[in-house]
Parts: structure tokens; sequence; C-alpha cells
């Protein structure tokens, strides 16, 4: 088999001993000459296959030997080097590398995965692939791409009214549009996304969040793809500010890591042979239309334990909340704060009685948006998908937290957090900065014992046994269960984020309890 | 690299010399330790009888199967699994002897044919107790007698399982009565003249302890209560326990354990397989057998004391089989009725 063609042998993630499923014929004929009767084995799953695609990445195609999402099956060594007291793990587990993982997340669920990193590390070669491995060819990859320039027009990026029917038409719908070909392929490549002209911005914004293209009020309606974009620099050196709606439209940010050195001789081969990666990826690794929905199907059953959902709604619900952002307790919000245009600092400063640097709302300038969550749920799916798993570990969301949050959490640099010794990393290091935050989310969750003892979870449970047959008496108890509980948070209980959350839950309940109370009386 | 051949083979690799040295110089980077001289013994060993096979069957398909063979020749001697260092030197004999025989399937497709039959002999060498050899000379036969590559393809695990391979033998079967009849008594290795084909077929589907080469199937009255087959060793004789294991059955299979792992037991008359397991569930099937503490097993109403069977540890039993372990052995003994 030419070398680049090989593809790492199944299981590449092998797991405990599956229950036996009886023998089958063809096992006979499957060995060490791969992909001698093409078809007449056993179907490799998806799974399998876009593990087999990240492994032929990795070893084949990008240069990128580095391990920053980490597993560990049972203990690990730690070392702790340099100055800066910076720990250094072995993981025990299969562990991935970021920059080849994400982009193979986000084209298995179809999401828009922006690159950031210097020139020439490979974001556009890494999008390439992703392209190719959706089955185009690598003419059809580049000639799809497109280049982002002071001077890229929505003509440029959509296509053009046809000349003909412009001189000859009627009316607005004679007029035929040349749609660029690109629009209707299933991944999508914006090269320099951030040198892209405002208004030109705007159109490619309705493509990405809405799925279709206007011209002339003609429409065309772009198929569900997998987005690419890539940028040098994602905080403000492109030619042209990115549009903010054009930003939280991103999903998930992937950091471009720095060469290693010690491969330079693997760089070198690759020169003088010749070798181009993108020109031979194996045909076993390529991802036909139906595999690719089949593919994003099985990653939404992928199920999410309610231990695992709560502790992400227990992260998530520490940064929305502001306390002096507004009188009533529904508005006090950092969106509330933000619409009004407030001064942040002044506000920020408000904030007394509470200790700042255990408040993990104190370090962002904002809350997360529905969109983030959902993203955030996808993302955590995959990556369970991924590892070969039917059901999301903890780890698997505090992997792939930073990567989804990265755009989306803005960090309040003045917030106490950053002056502490040792924190003044975290300024710099986004990924860094959202692990911790999980991380002291999940310290706190543990200390506040919630998975044992929830009472809010308790009363939701009860709500959600449904309302049929619960008599009267049974609803003022529960209401009185609810008040009581209320008014032991209010003696003096400092607000917090997940507790700005309970209290509305509770209201909620409180509501409709009430609502249902009075139904019952008029009966 | 093609001083030392001559004839068809030769001629390709003198128009496609610069093709095949970079194939070769690719294959070496991405194993750099594939060696230029075992490519070479290979090229003349393996390869070449199996292009001029194909050149015999089929002339114009001479250069497309010398290019498909060398790609999974460089592959194979990658892996240490042809020329002088082959890990198992049965593949250098398939290669050799098995498919210089069967140019015409080459010719037609190379890739699926020797590939396949080289998974096939790899499978076979890597199961302790299985015959790859057998495996060999009941394919060459086979193979005279096969009309297409489809056909040669489903003989193969007919004969794998007359060669070892008993966990294949509720497949085998059904293939068996799919296959032309010549086929299927080629690839069983039954003599010429001997009972029809049907009549062994169902003899085997009934007894997995029959053995077609006797005279039919025997009346349940003549049966006796003996040893068919020890199975499975201590891991420092290259077996697969540690410790003397215990058995279970589970369904028409075993299940044997030795503390650290559990693997599912399949035996039939032409071998024994062992799989690993976890998480099966034991059964307790209906059986003939008895065993007493003395080790002496009744069935079908004998009574037979095997001196072996002292110091049991456990034993299972299922329609055919009566499996035991002792603490004296790291092996499973296998009683039968034949």
């Amino acid at each position: 088999m030419p070398k680049l063609q090989h593809i790492s042998a199944a299981p590449t993630n092998p797991h405990p001993a599956t229950p036996f499923k009886g023998f089958d014929v063809a096992a006979l004929y499957q060995g060490p000459v791969a992909d001698a009767q093409p078809g007449a084995g056993p179907a490799v799953p998806y799974a399998e296959k876009l593990r087999q695609a990240y492994f032929w990445i990795v070893n084949n195609a990008i240069i990128s030997p580095h391990y920053d999402i980490e597993y560990n099956d049972g203990p690990s060594a730690s070392f702790v080097v340099g100055d800066s007291k910076a720990r250094f793990n072995l993981p025990s587990g299969q562990s991935y590398s970021s920059f080849v993982l994400l982009p193979l997340l986000n084209f298995a669920v179809r999401r828009r995965c922006l690159l950031v990193g210097g020139p020439g590390r490979g974001k556009t070669a890494s999008a390439i692939l992703m392209g190719i491995l959706a089955g185009y060819s690598l003419r059809d990859v580049r000639r799809g791409m497109q280049h982002g320039q002071p001077q890229m027009t929505i003509a440029d990026l959509l296509g053009n009214p046809l000349p003909a029917d412009l001189v000859g038409a009627q009316s607005m719908d004679s007029v035929r549009i040349a749609w660029r070909r690109w629009l209707s392929m299933r991944v999508k490549i914006v090269d320099e996304y951030n040198r892209i002209p405002t208004r030109t911005q705007s159109a490619l914004l309705t493509l990405m969040a809405d799925n279709y293209a206007e011209i002339l009020d003609q429409i065309f309606e772009a198929p569900e793809s997998a987005w690419y974009l890539t940028a040098n620099d994602d905080l403000g050196g492109g030619t042209y500010q990115v549009i903010e709606a054009l930003r939280d439209r991103i999903d998930v940010v992937v950091r471009a890591l720095a060469f290693n050195l010690r491969f330079l001789k693997d760089l070198l081969d690759r020169v003088e042979q010749g070798l181009r990666p993108e020109e031979v990826m194996p045909a076993q690794v390529i991802f036909s239309q139906d595999e690719w929905d089949g593919l994003y199907r099985e990653i939404l059953a992928v199920t999410l334990p309610p231990e695992v959902r709560r502790r992400l709604e227990f992260f998530a619900s520490q940064f929305e909340f502001f306390e002096p952002a507004a009188e009533q307790l529904e508005y006090k919000t950092k969106d509330t704060a933000k619409l009004a245009g407030a001064e942040w600092r002044n506000l920020a400063g408000a904030e007394s009685g509470k200790d700042r640097l255990k408040d993990l709302g104190a370090q962002t300038k904002n809350g997360l948006s529905v969109r983030a969550l959902m993203t955030l749920l996808v993302f955590t799916k995959a990556l369970a998908y991924f590892r070969g798993n039917g059901e999301v570990a903890l780890e698997d969301l505090r992997q792939i937290v930073p990567f989804v949050l990265h755009d989306k959490l803005v960090p309040d640099l003045d917030a106490p957090f950053f002056e502490q010794p040792g924190h003044n990393v975290y300024r710099a290091d986004r990924i860094g900065w959202i692990r911790k935050l999980f991380d002291l989310a999940c310290a706190e969750y543990d200390r506040l014992d919630l998975d044992r003892e929830d009472p809010v979870a308790e009363l939701q449970a009860e709500f959600e046994a449904g309302l049929e047959g619960v008599g009267e008496s049974d609803v003022r108890a529960r209401l009185v269960k609810i008040e009581r509980l209320i008014g032991q948070w209010s003696g003096g209980r400092k607000l917090y984020g997940h507790v700005y959350d309970d209290l509305l839950k509770l209201k909620y309940l409180h509501q409709r309890y009430t609502n249902y109370m009075r139904w019952l009386k008029s009966r | 690299m093609a001083s030392t051949l001559t004839g068809p083979f030769a001629l390709v690799l003198r128009e496609q010399r610069e093709r095949f040295n970079t194939k070769f110089a690719q294959a070496r980077r991405e194993r750099p330790r594939l060696d230029p001289e075992a490519v070479l013994e290979g090229l003349r060993t393996s390869l070449a009888p199996a292009v001029e096979a194909v050149s015999a069957a089929a002339p114009e398909q001479t250069a497309p199967a010398a290019d498909v063979l060398y790609d999974v020749l460089l592959d194979l001697v990658g892996q240490d699994l042809l020329g002088p260092a082959a890990r198992y030197p049965v593949l250098n004999q398939g290669w050799a002897q098995l498919l210089p025989r069967l140019g015409r399937f080459l010719a037609a497709a190379p890739r699926a044919v020797a590939g396949s039959l080289t998974n096939a002999l790899y499978n076979l060498s890597a199961t302790p107790g299985a015959r790859p050899e057998q495996w060999l000379s009941l394919m060459a036969a086979a193979g005279d007698a096969c009309p297409d590559v489809e056909t040669l393809l489903a003989a193969g695990p007919v004969a794998a399982w007359r060669a070892g391979l008993a966990h294949l033998r509720a497949g085998a079967l059904k293939t068996a009565q799919t296959l032309p009849p010549a086929v299927a008594r080629a690839a069983l290795g039954l003599p010429d003249g001997s009972e029809p084909l049907e009549t062994v077929l169902a003899g085997l589907a009934a007894d997995p302890w029959w053995e077609p080469s006797s005279a039919g199937p025997l009346p349940a009255a003549a049966r006796r209560i003996g040893v068919a087959a020890r199975v499975g060793a201590f891991r420092g004789f290259g077996g697969l326990f540690l410790r003397p294991p215990i058995v279970a059955a589970a369904g028409e299979h075993f299940l044997v354990s030795d503390g650290e792992d559990s693997w599912l037991l399949v035996a039939d008359v032409w071998g024994a397989t062992f799989h690993r397991a976890a998480g099966l569930p034991t059964s307790r099937p209906p059986s003939p057998f008895s065993l007493s503490k003395d080790g002496t097993v009744k069935a079908d109403g004998q009574a037979v004391r095997l001196p072996e069977l002292a110091e049991i540890t456990s034993h299972a039993a299922n329609a055919n089989t009566l499996a035991v372990t002792t603490a004296l052995s790291h092996a499973v003994v296998l009683v039968a009725l034949r």
C-alpha cells in the first residue's frame, strides 16, 4: 500500500471487550493487507472512521504533535517545570491535538470553526483537509475557498446577476443569478475572514447564520455545511473589524500552535520528496453525504447524564447575574448593563459585600447565550462520540468548554482574580483561563455537595412528575416548601449566579403551582 | 532490481523501473526499516512466480497485476510478514506455492485474491493449534475446481474451518451448502468417492466431534465416552493462562477464565480456538453428561472413569461436550461421545 494511504487499524481507541456478537467468516480475510476486499467486511462504524480520519491527519498530514486535550486512564505522571512552576502532564489515556480534533468535530457536527494563529501554521491546510474529507477533490476545495480581501464584494462572495437578464428583464423575478459554486458545498472555507469589508461580512453572516444567500430578491438555499474560517489575528489585527454578530456565529475557536522544531526532519522529507498529503487522502476515511448525515445523527443520540448536565448548569449559571444592573431580580444581568450602555467599571465597582474572588461571575463581562450553550452541548456529545462512548463524561465537557467559549466569554481583566499571584498568565491564555473557571466551578459544586443535596432539583423532579391527581393540600404543601426554601436563602445569604438561577427557577415553580391551584379552585 | 529475473515480470520491472523505485522509496519512508535486500528477495521468490502465473493466464493483465501485487508485497515485507524475515514463514509458502496456482484469479482481482489469501494465512498462523499448511493444500485443490474469484474466496473459510478454525464452523457449514460440490469437497478435504456431500454436511452439523473420514456418522449406541481434546496451556509455555483455568458453559461454547482474563472456547473435531470475551453470560444448557469427583463420566447409560480428571476444579457441559479443568493442569479437557 502506498505510504500516505496507510490508515490506523481499528480499533483506534480500544475499549474493554465488547459483548460477544458471534463469529463472521468474513473476518478470515481481515488482516495485515488492508482493504483487500473493499466493502466485503463489516462496515466500519462512523465513530471508528472518524478516529481513523483523525489519526491519518495527525500521522500523515499535519505535523502537529501537540496533545493538549488530555485524558487519563488511571494515575498519570506529572511534573513541574520552569520558574512559572508549569504543570507538565504525561496523560495515561488517549489524548488529542485540539488543532486537528476540533476542526474534525466541527466537520462532524456541521458548525462554524475559526482557526486562528500566525501565518504559515497550517490553518488553511487543515481547512482544506476537511473539504477533502467531505469527498471533494483538491481542485474543487481550492476553487471553493473564499479568500478574504479588502476589495471583496457581495457579488464576489455570492454570485452575479446574468448580464443578459439585467438588460432584458421586466421584473426582478426574471433576473437569473449565477450563484457561486461554493455555496452548495458541504464544507465552506473562508480564508482570512477578518479582511472582508464590513458590508460583505453582512452577506456572509446571512449565509452562515441562516443558510441562504440573497441577491436582487433571488434566494439561494444553501445546504447544511461545516464552516472553516481562518484569521491570522482574531483580536483586531484584520483589515476590517469583524462585526459582532458574525463573531457570535462562530461556534468553536481553535488555535494553531507553534511548530516543534524537533520535527524539522519530517518537514525536510516532505519538501525533498514533494509530498502533498492532501492529494492522497485514503478513500476509507472520506465521508459520503449519507455517512455524514448518519454520523451527525449518531452524535446527537449520545446521552448527557443528569449529573454532567447539572455541572454544566452550575458552571454556566455563574456568569449572567450582575447585581448592580437593575432593581428587579429578573433584570439583574450583565445584558441589562450592556444594553443600557452603562460604564462597566462603575457598575462592577458598585458590587459590595460579595467575595469577588470567589464569585466566578466577577471574572467576565458577559454571560452565556443560548446559542453558546447549544454549541457546547453538541460539541461535548461529539467529543464523547469520537472517543467511542455513548454517554458524555464530565471530562469531555471539561475539555470542550474552553474551545467553544473562547470567543464567547469576555474576561474582565480588572477583576481581582487576575491580580492574584500566578494568575497573570490567564490574561493572555484564554483556553487556560476558561478551563480554570470550569475547574473552580466544579470545586464549588463539590463543596456545596450539590450531587447529593440539591433542594431545587428535588422540587423540580417533583414538579416534572406531573400535576395529574395532585390535590389542593399537596400543592399548598409544595408552595410552602418553596417559600420556606427562599426564606432560608434570603437571610443574609450572598447572591451568586447559581443562586440567582435557583431563585428564578423557584419563582417559576411557585407560579406554576399558583396557577394550578387557581385552576383547582375554579373547578 | 530486475537483473536476476527473466520473463514477463522482468519486462514489467524494466518498463516500470522508475515507478517501482519511487514506490519503494515511499514505502521506506513509512517503514524506515524496510530492507531493500528483503524486498529483492521477495520480488524473486514471492512476486515473480505470481506475476508469471498471471502472465500465463491473461498476458494483458501482467503489468496492472504486477503493480498491485508489488504494493501488497512492499506492505508485507515492511511488516516482516513476507521475505527472509517473515514472522510466519508459511506466508512465503503461500505466495510461492499457492498464488502461482491461482493465476487466472490473480489476473481478475489481484489485490482481492492476494490480499485476502494472505490475510487468511496470517489469521491461521496467529491462531494456536490451527494448521495453515493444511489450508494451503486444501485451497490449492479447491482453486482447481473454482469457476471464479467469488467462489474461490467463499471456499476459504470452509477450508479454514477444516484447518482448525473451529469458530468458523457455523458460517462454513452454511457456505459449504452453497458452493459447487466439487469445490466444497476439496475445501473440506473429502476423498473422492466418499459419502455424498449432503450426508457429510448433515453429519458435521449434527455432531461437532464426528470425523467425516470415518465410515459415516456412528449410531448413538455405538459412540463411546472419551477425551476428545486437551486445549489451552500455561502462558509460560506459549498458552493463554496464567493460572489453571476454570470453565463454565456459555450456550454451545464454553467460557474459560484464569482469574485475570476470560475467553470463549470454541471446539470441535478439527480444532479449538479461544476468543477474548467479557460480560458474556454463563448458562446451563441441557446435557447428557455428568461427572463424579473421582473423574467418572456418565452419559447415555455409559460410565467411564478418566484418571486424568483428578482434582477437578470446575466442569461444564452442553449437548455434545463436557469440559473439565483440574488443579494439576493448565489445559481444559474436552470429553465427548465419539
